[in-house]
């Protein structure tokens, strides 16, 4: 099943807001990312993408991401 | 994650209990940026102070204070994300909950952050039943459009719940009010907090049932335990496969089931049922109303953030930081710049006002009274030289070491508080990351431009273990204010023309961060495991103006907390020293007799590889150790000149020797207090042995290197 809809958060234009699907890439920083509040259905808002750290809002607070590990979180756009 | 290796055995002890009675033991508990230590601060006053959890160098603080009659003594848990124990914070978190049983535990709330605080509070919540909530920040949020209603709260988690600002000291009474209430047993939950986690409920019982037959964990609540295990929690997992073998097969096979069925890690489906629970519960008890987005700071972080903008004013901020301590320090490099330009006066002047200025004045001044004092009755002999040579410098050269550490830390605090920390670290993440650190190693490493012991204190903020103890092991290779100074005044001795002045000293910084980042790539994967480049995951907070008070009192408590346990050791030092310099076999007080002296011209062959033969350079090498700027002095003393420039000049090295010797100076060793500061973060000797001999043997190669070359092409 390919679902255009679901990107990894790195493609995510800035100023789009999508829904988090999944999270992989080493289960300490999921972890930790989910206890800041990505969690699976949360939404978020791109910030920021350029190069160096993403930076999303979700529930109120912004976070920095770095690239690798943003590479590594599906998010479904929504529009 | 391997610190758990070492702790998993050893209980955490009980910390240092102060002298003074108190009726009630509290924590104070938060996420990070919630406002903790305003609160602490403003609760405890003058009575707080910054020690270290036993076992490891993780900072905590604890304080007194008194409500209606009663006393507190309050100790700080860290500032952490969870209760699971993924780092050391954590752990002793948690151990200090369930070991020392405090009466009440206050859980303070960030409005502007509220679901990640109240998934915390959850955790805290599920552990214990002792808990009032302080809701922080909730004028900030307000204004934001969020209204909270504290009352509908309060019977969802049946806990008092007190809407409060720790910096304008509002709500603080009725806080307390009920603190006395749950610590006395009015309020507060009887059993712990119960979260739903649905179809994982059977799974969580199933774990209950194998850890009640082997009787194990029975000092936490079992149900808290078992979602530990789910969780993953190495501490408990391991303790079972120790004692009850086939209970951790069972363990294992309930986490595979769990596994199989969900295609999830149970710690996933956890941390996602305490979010959905956050979720109804934020719906339930909160309005949000719409205002329009706050423009200013958009455009601050427009700017901060941005990959161009936000480097170069990152890179300003911190320089223009470090000059400021630099300054207020030592008077360089304003003094410098006025003494160029032809206005000596006011060079000194400066110098003068400088906190290390009138430090060592009022030593030497001191000197002078018991001098003076011991003239009047008569008195003499090797006690009084001690006392005049050895311990007046010795604690001179400790107290030295305040103001610079003193400044460090404030400006530190200043960036933490306002906000500006986590830009800073995100602007420098896009360079730093090419070569295989993150962004937050910008700050330890701008620390240690200014002096290295503040900037191994400082790796404490990096994320992951193996980053953290590379950056230590190396940082001595960063050339400090001290060495700064050696290396303008060689400079300035030896060296004549300002291009060649310029080229020199560039060419020492040059080389300093160059050895530094390759290294720091070989050493993290050879020495420390890293097995992939560590990645930033920061919060950005909202800005802030810092609290001054608040700044002013953590960075004094931090400075003075490092001086009591590194200044005894610096002491002890200087006065062993003092004695090799002032006794030898033939006479006394005599340094060229020295025993110091005997054995720097033992040592003397050794500096044949850069040409040198003058017993005079091991010498003051060997003293250096101390602190950096005693080289110098040592070779005054040794030389018998006034001025350090002709002391300097006198050795009478050529421009090669000059060149190979500076390198040798300023790579040779960590000097003592970052010796003691390396081994007390890192506990381990080997790791600090590892850092002396690396500087060690860069300062002997690069320094023989640069002669050998200079010889062969007919440098001399």
């Amino acid at each position: 099943m390919v679902d255009e809809d679901v990107i990894p958060l790195s493609s995510m234009p800035v100023g789009s807001k999508g829904v988090v699907e999944q999270l992989s890439g080493g289960i300490g920083l999921t972890r930790r990312l989910m206890e800041m509040g990505l969690t699976p259905g949360t939404q978020v808002e791109i910030v920021r993408n350029d190069i160096g750290p993403i930076v999303v809002r979700t529930r109120g607070v912004a976070i920095a991401i770095g690239r690798g590990m943003a590479n590594h979180i599906l998010v479904r756009k929504i529009m | 994650m391997n610190y758990l290796g070492r702790h998993v055995h050893g209980r955490i002890d009980k910390g240092k209990k102060n002298a003074r009675e108190y009726d009630f033991l509290v924590a104070l508990a938060a996420q990070p940026n919630a406002g903790k230590t305003t609160l602490f601060n403003t609760l405890t006053g003058q009575t707080g102070y910054v020690g270290n959890w036993p076992g490891k160098t993780v900072e905590r603080m604890e304080g007194d204070f008194v409500h209606h009659g009663k006393r507190f003594h309050v100790i700080d848990l860290p500032g952490i994300y969870s209760l699971s124990a993924l780092t050391f914070e954590e752990f002793v978190s948690r151990e200090f909950i369930v070991d020392e049983r405090p009466s009440a535990i206050i859980v303070l709330l960030d409005a502007e952050a509220l679901e990640r605080s109240l998934y915390f509070l959850l955790q805290v919540l599920e552990l214990t039943g002792k808990v009032v909530v302080a809701i922080n920040k909730n004028d900030i949020a307000q204004a934001r459009g969020l209204h909270i209603n504290t009352e509908q709260l309060e019977n969802e988690l049946g806990v008092p719940i007190v809407q409060i600002s720790a910096l304008k000291r509002t709500g603080l009474g009725e806080l307390l009010d009920r603190l006395v209430d749950v610590a006395e047993g009015r309020l507060g939950r009887e059993e712990e907090f119960r979260v739903d986690y649905g179809p994982i409920e059977h799974y969580i019982r199933e774990i209950e049932d194998i850890l009640e037959k082997c009787r194990l964990f029975e000092k936490y609540p079992r149900r808290w335990v078992s979602l530990r295990i789910l969780e993953g929690d190495i501490y408990f997992i391991k303790e079972v496969e120790e004692k009850f073998s086939d209970a951790a097969k069972q363990i294992e096979d309930v986490v595979k089931e769990i596994k199989n069925v969900y295609k999830k890690d149970p710690v996933e489906l956890i941390i996602l049922y305490r979010y959905n629970f956050v979720n109804r519960l934020v719906s339930r008890t909160t309005e949000t109303v719409k205002v329009s987005e706050r423009k200013l700071v958009k455009k601050l972080d427009d700017v901060l953030l941005n990959p161009l903008t936000g480097p170069i004013i990152s890179s300003i901020m911190l320089i223009s930081m470090i000059l400021l301590a630099f300054t207020i320090n030592t008077g360089f490099p304003l003094n410098y710049i006025f003494r160029s330009i032809g206005y000596e006066s006011i060079a000194s002047a400066i110098e003068e006002v400088s906190l290390s200025g009138i430090i060592s004045k009022v030593f030497a001044m001191l000197a002078e009274i018991i001098r003076e004092g011991a003239v009047n009755y008569n008195l003499q002999g090797w006690f009084l030289d001690l006392i005049i040579g050895g311990i007046i410098p010795g604690v001179g050269s400790v107290l030295t070491f305040l103001p610079l550490i003193f400044i460090v830390n404030l400006m530190m605090a200043l960036l933490e508080d306002s906000g500006l920390m986590a830009r800073i670290a995100v602007s420098f993440d896009r360079l730093l990351r090419k070569v295989g650190l993150t962004g937050k190693t910008i700050f330890p490493l701008t620390l240690s431009l200014g002096c290295n012991v503040p900037a191994v204190l400082g790796t404490r903020i990096l994320e992951t273990d193996e980053e953290r103890l590379s950056t230590i092991v190396l940082m001595p290779l960063i050339i400090c204010q001290a060495r700064l100074f050696i290396l303008l005044i060689m400079v300035s001795a030896l060296f004549s023309g300002a291009v060649l002045q310029t080229f020199v000293i560039a060419s020492v910084y040059i080389i300093s961060v160059t050895l530094f980042l390759i290294l720091n790539k070989v050493v993290s994967k050879k020495v420390f495991g890293q097995t992939s480049t560590p990645e930033l995951i920061i919060e950005l907070p909202s800005y802030h103006v810092p609290s001054f008070r608040v700044i002013r009192w953590i960075s004094w408590e931090r400075s003075k907390s490092y001086i009591v346990k590194a200044g005894t050791i610096i002491f002890l030092f200087s006065i062993i020293l003092w004695t090799l310099s002032y006794f030898g076999p033939y006479s006394t007080g005599n340094v060229d007799e020295s025993y110091g002296a005997l054995v720097a011209k033992a040592v003397t062959p050794i500096l044949s590889i850069i040409g040198i033969n003058n017993w005079i350079v091991p010498l003051a090498l060997m003293f250096g150790w101390i602190a950096k700027e005693i080289f110098i002095e040592t070779i005054v003393i040794a030389t018998g000149k006034i001025n350090p420039m002709e002391a300097v000049s006198s050795l009478s090295l050529t421009p090669l020797q000059s060149y190979s010797l500076l390198m040798l100076v300023m790579f040779y060793s960590p000097c003592l207090a970052t010796f003691i500061t390396i081994f007390n973060e890192t506990r381990s000797f080997k790791y600090t042995l590892l850092s002396v001999i690396i500087s060690l043997t860069l300062g002997l190669s690069i320094s023989a290197t640069i002669y050998w070359i200079g010889c062969i092409i007919g440098f001399v």
